[in-house]
C-alpha cells in the first residue's frame, strides 16, 4: 500500500513538476542564439493568458481561444548575416515534430522572398491539441509552439500577437488536404 | 571564495520574505557583482504623469555603469527565477549583441492584478530593475508586442 501511495505521489508530483512547454528546444539552438544578432523568446503560461483573456473585449474569438490554451512559447533569432544557420540547426526541432501525434499541415516555400513556413498540428484522439509553426528567412528563425486546444483557422486570430509572426493564415479548406499552402 | 558568494547568494534568496520582488533581485545583484543600487529621488513625482496609463507602484533600482555580460545573462536568468520562486513566471527575455542589451521580464499575477518586474542592461545606461503593477489595458498592449520589452521598459524611465 505504502508502495503504491508512493508511486502515485511519484507520478503526480512528477506531472505537477513537468514543464507546460511539451517541445523543447535543442541545444543547437542555444548554440545559434549566441550567434544571433538579437533574440526574442516570449513565454505566456496558462495563468497568464487566463489573465490577459479577460480584458480582450474588442475581440470573443481571440479572448475564447486565449483561455482555452496551456502556453504560448515564441522563440526568434535574428542574424547578422546570411547563411550563419544550416537545415541541421532546425532539424532537432523537426525531429520532435516526427511523432505519431504531429501531423505537418502545412508547407511553403516562397522563393521570391526565400521563405519557408511549417506549420505542424497535434492531434489526440481526433482532438487538435497544439500547434507548431517554424518560420526560416534567410536572416531570421523563428519557432512557434501554441500549447492547448487550437485549430489550423484559429492562427490567423493570434498572427501578430504575442511575439508571433504577422500575416499567418490557413483556411479550414486549406487545411483538408495535408501540407496545403499558406496564405502569406 | 566563489563557494563563499553561491552561498551568500543562497541564503540571501532562501531568507527572501514570501512577497519576492525588485528586493530580491537588486539584493541577488549586489551580492552577486559587489554593487550598489542608486534609487531615484523624487520618483512619486512621475506618479501623476502615470495616471491613466495603467502602470501603478512603480519602483526602481539603477546600477549605474555595471553592465551583465552577454556571456553571464543565462545563468543570471536562472539565479534570477530561483530567487523570486514560483509565483513569478519568465515573460520575456531578449538580448541584442550589437546594442550589448539584455532584458529580462518576468510576472507574476495576484488577485486581479498583474506584477511585471523587468531586468534591463544596457551598454550606456548601466543596470536597471524596475517592478510595476499593471491593469488589464496596460497588460493587453505589452501582450500584443511582448518582443518590444525592451523599449516599453526605456519609456518608463
Amino acid at each position: 500500500m505504502k508502495r503504491t501511495l508512493l508511486s502515485v505521489s511519484i507520478v503526480v508530483a512528477a506531472a505537477i513538476c513537468a514543464p507546460a512547454q511539451t517541445i523543447k528546444v535543442p541545444e543547437s539552438w542555444d548554440k545559434l542564439a549566441a550567434k544571433a544578432d538579437d533574440v526574442v523568446n516570449v513565454s505566456l503560461d496558462k495563468k497568464m493568458l487566463q489573465f490577459a483573456s479577460k480584458f480582450m473585449e474588442e475581440d470573443e474569438n481571440e479572448k475564447h481561444l486565449v483561455s482555452k490554451l496551456n502556453g504560448i512559447y515564441v522563440h526568434s533569432l535574428e542574424f547578422k548575416n546570411e547563411g550563419e544557420f544550416t537545415e541541421s540547426d532546425v532539424d532537432p526541432i523537426r525531429t520532435q515534430l516526427q511523432g505519431p501525434e504531429w501531423i505537418h499541415i502545412v508547407d511553403v516555400h516562397n522563393k521570391t522572398e526565400r521563405e519557408n513556413v511549417v506549420i505542424y498540428l497535434k492531434m489526440v484522439n481526433n482532438q487538435s491539441l497544439g500547434m507548431a509553426i517554424l518560420v526560416e528567412e534567410p536572416k531570421e528563425l523563428t519557432f512557434v509552439h501554441l500549447d492547448g486546444p487550437i485549430s489550423p483557422g484559429d492562427l490567423s486570430d493570434l498572427s501578430g500577437s504575442f511575439g508571433i509572426p504577422k500575416n499567418l493564415h490557413v483556411s479550414e479548406k486549406e487545411t483538408s488536404k495535408p501540407k496545403a499552402e499558406i496564405k502569406k | 571564495m566563489k563557494f563563499l558568494c553561491l552561498a551568500v547568494i543562497f541564503i540571501s534568496c532562501a531568507s527572501a520574505s514570501a512577497e519576492t520582488g525588485i528586493n530580491t533581485v537588486v539584493r541577488l545583484l549586489e551580492v552577486r557583482y559587489s554593487v550598489r543600487q542608486h534609487g531615484i529621488p523624487g520618483l512619486w513625482l512621475a506618479k501623476p504623469f502615470m495616471i491613466g496609463s495603467g502602470v501603478s507602484g512603480m519602483k526602481v533600482a539603477e546600477f549605474p555603469k555595471f553592465r551583465v555580460l552577454a556571456r553571464d545573462t543565462y545563468s543570471l536568468r536562472q539565479q534570477v527565477e530561483k530567487c523570486l520562486g514560483p509565483e513569478w513566471h519568465p515573460f520575456v527575455e531578449e538580448w541584442s549583441k550589437a546594442y550589448g542589451e539584455w532584458s529580462l521580464v518576468v510576472t507574476k499575477a495576484k488577485d486581479q492584478r498583474i506584477s511585471m518586474l523587468i531586468v534591463t542592461s544596457e551598454h550606456e545606461d548601466g543596470v536597471t530593475v524596475i517592478q510595476l503593477n499593471l491593469s488589464g489595458r496596460a497588460l493587453r498592449e505589452w501582450v500584443d508586442e511582448p518582443e518590444s520589452a525592451k523599449h516599453n521598459s526605456a519609456s518608463l524611465r
